[in-house]
């Protein structure tokens, strides 16, 4: 079966090609930021290093990825668990109390986590892992629950009926059923996630975030520009490569499911 | 062997099975009939233990299911549902092959069982085999439904309301299926339908629900001669029933072998009401019948009509 195409979507190959061109601007930038340095002297003459230089942006953009990595694996672990917990039977009336749980987590300020998780884990990378966790976990429950909500109920009733056990009903029919919503949550948590890791620099991690702060409290903007423009185009290529697992997903899964 | 005792089921209070006793036998295709409500899905879904009864007891072929693994007996029951319900991530012949894959058949005999049963159910294997069930139209999704309730080879299929969403052009086609079906394979098959032409049209024994209640267990004869109760009266069309009757059965069901008429023949895989009509509209009192080769087979008068009819 070829590829749908709508016009106004997107084709596959001109997708391939936007995240192709994304990525390449990343890479150079990352690898090649200090060869900018008359670009943004010219820019802000004023300023006596006008490139961030304490660390690589190799390193810093290393050390970002791995934070939003650390989350996202118990995030997905833990999300999905949950989201299927409570649409079993014997879980359903936890429902609600998870649903809060993670609306905390989503509502309460990532800089407010940072702040109470410093007394309890120290300095660095771990409490940004406990901050990530706790602002990327709501995306990942919602939508496994409405994934699986949203399945075929005449399917789930002929698979009962046909005397699929309730694993098999799970593993063979409603996650991967759902794995299109499940997925675009996961999508959600992790773009989030890529944007609030940088604030991680305030508690002494090391991530993109490092340029921004140190540009922000030195009145350096050019620093600031310097994270914030690699944070953006990392958030985007990861995002566009979502959009490739989707449209794979969707072709195995049809819409009407 | 399908048989019901005393069973009864009740949902927040209001009875949806009362007392429920009758049997069903060994190869009979038995249609539960009556309005939205009667029980009669309950009752099928009541055999694969999809609902547990309050009381009373139901035995397939003397074993008592209440007894029995619910998932290993669902295994062994053919299920079809008016929502079709196929996986719409699974091609066509990973639908069919759902329960055998269940029940851990080796790859050979599954991929073999799965090219026999869209045959039977006439889809072309090569043609269907791979394609996914939204490529495909409702007649054909549930000819697959189908197919995949008789994987595993079951003695008994339950189907619920199977045609109840198909338009009126298919439904028929598939009912004359599921006659074909049933003569090939001799299998059990328990149908529920709202739809007395259906009922009698198909089946052997018509059980006829309603408020919970078997009010008639009957063949479609004695239904439409002898109606229990105003309710099954009016369910088979009062005075119409005998109409009902000549539009179901066939001319060869009811032709006097070595008679003979005059005129134009009629053939023997016509329904009834065709002769009735050709013999008003002709202005002759029999008819010659032959069958599909033009062979002649006998004759059908009006007074085998009046004769045989309830």
């Amino acid at each position: 079966m070829s590829d749908a195409t709508i016009p106004g979507m997107a084709t596959p190959a001109r997708r391939y090609g936007t995240v192709a061109a994304a990525l390449v601007l990343l890479v150079l930038l990352v690898l090649f930021m200090p060869a900018l340095r008359p670009l943004f002297h010219a820019l802000f003459p004023a300023l006596e290093r006008p490139v961030y230089s304490r660390a690589s942006f190799l390193t810093l953009t290393l050390w970002h990825i791995g934070l939003v990595l650390a989350a996202t694996i118990p995030v997905v672990i833990a999300g999905i668990a949950a989201g299927v917990f409570v649409t079993r039977r014997s879980g359903r009336e936890f429902a609600g109390i998870l649903d809060t749980v993670t609306a905390i987590g989503q509502t309460f300020p990532p800089a407010a986590v940072l702040a109470l998780a410093v007394p309890l884990v120290g300095y660095g990378a771990q409490p940004t892992v406990v901050a990530l966790v706790a602002y990327g976990i709501l995306p990942v429950v919602d939508n496994t629950i409405a994934g699986i909500r949203g399945v075929s109920p005449a399917a789930m009733g002929a698979a009962e009926g046909m005397g699929f056990t309730p694993w098999q009903k799970l593993f063979w029919v409603e996650l991967p059923l759902a794995a299109p919503v499940i997925m675009a949550g996961v999508r959600t948590s992790v773009i989030i996630n890529i944007g609030t890791a940088a604030i991680g620099s305030t508690v002494g991690a090391l991530t993109l975030g490092s340029p921004i702060i140190e540009g922000l409290s030195g009145s350096n903007t050019a620093y600031v520009i310097q994270g914030a423009i690699v944070v953006g185009l990392l958030a985007i290529v990861t995002d566009q490569l979502f959009a490739l697992i989707d449209a794979r997903l969707r072709r195995v899964v049809p819409a009407a499911a | 062997m399908i048989a019901f005792e005393n069973v009864n089921k009740s949902f927040q209070g209001r009875a949806a099975i009362a007392d429920a006793t009758f049997t069903v036998k060994s190869h009979e295709f038995c249609m539960f009939v009556g309005p939205s409500g009667a029980g009669k899905s309950t009752a099928l879904r009541l055999v694969n233990r999809l609902i547990a009864p309050d009381g009373g007891t139901i035995r397939i072929d003397d074993d008592d299911i209440a007894a029995l693994n619910p998932v290993e007996l669902r295994r062994k029951l053919g299920y079809v549902i008016q929502s079709i319900g196929l996986f719409p991530h699974w091609s066509v012949g990973d639908n069919v092959a759902t329960v055998p894959r269940l029940l851990g058949w080796p790859k050979a005999r599954i991929a073999e069982r799965i090219d026999e049963l869209l045959t039977l159910v006439e889809l072309d294997p090569a043609t269907y085999r791979d394609r996914r069930p939204h490529q495909l139209s409702g007649g054909q999704q549930q000819r697959v439904g189908l197919a995949r309730a008789l994987a595993a080879d079951p003695n008994i299929l339950l189907m619920d309301e199977p045609f109840g969403a198909l338009d009126a052009v298919t439904r028929d086609t598939l009912q004359n299926e599921m006659i074909r079906i049933h003569a090939a394979t001799g299998k059990t098959i328990l149908m529920v339908t709202h739809d007395i032409d259906e009922a009698i049209r198909l089946g052997e024994r018509i059980v006829v629900f309603e408020e919970g209640r078997v009010v008639q267990n009957a063949t479609p004869e004695e239904l439409l001669a002898n109606p229990a109760n105003d309710f099954v009266r009016a369910l088979v069309g009062g005075e119409a029933a005998s109409l009902r009757l000549l539009k179901i059965r066939r001319v060869r069901e009811w032709l006097r072998a070595g008679g003979n008429a005059d005129g134009p023949p009629i053939g023997a895989d016509e329904h009834l009401d065709t002769a009735l009509a050709r013999m008003l509209g002709s202005g002759r009192d029999a008819l010659p019948v032959v069958d599909k080769s033009g062979q002649p087979q006998g004759a059908i008068g009006l007074g085998d009509l009046i004769r045989k009819a309830p």
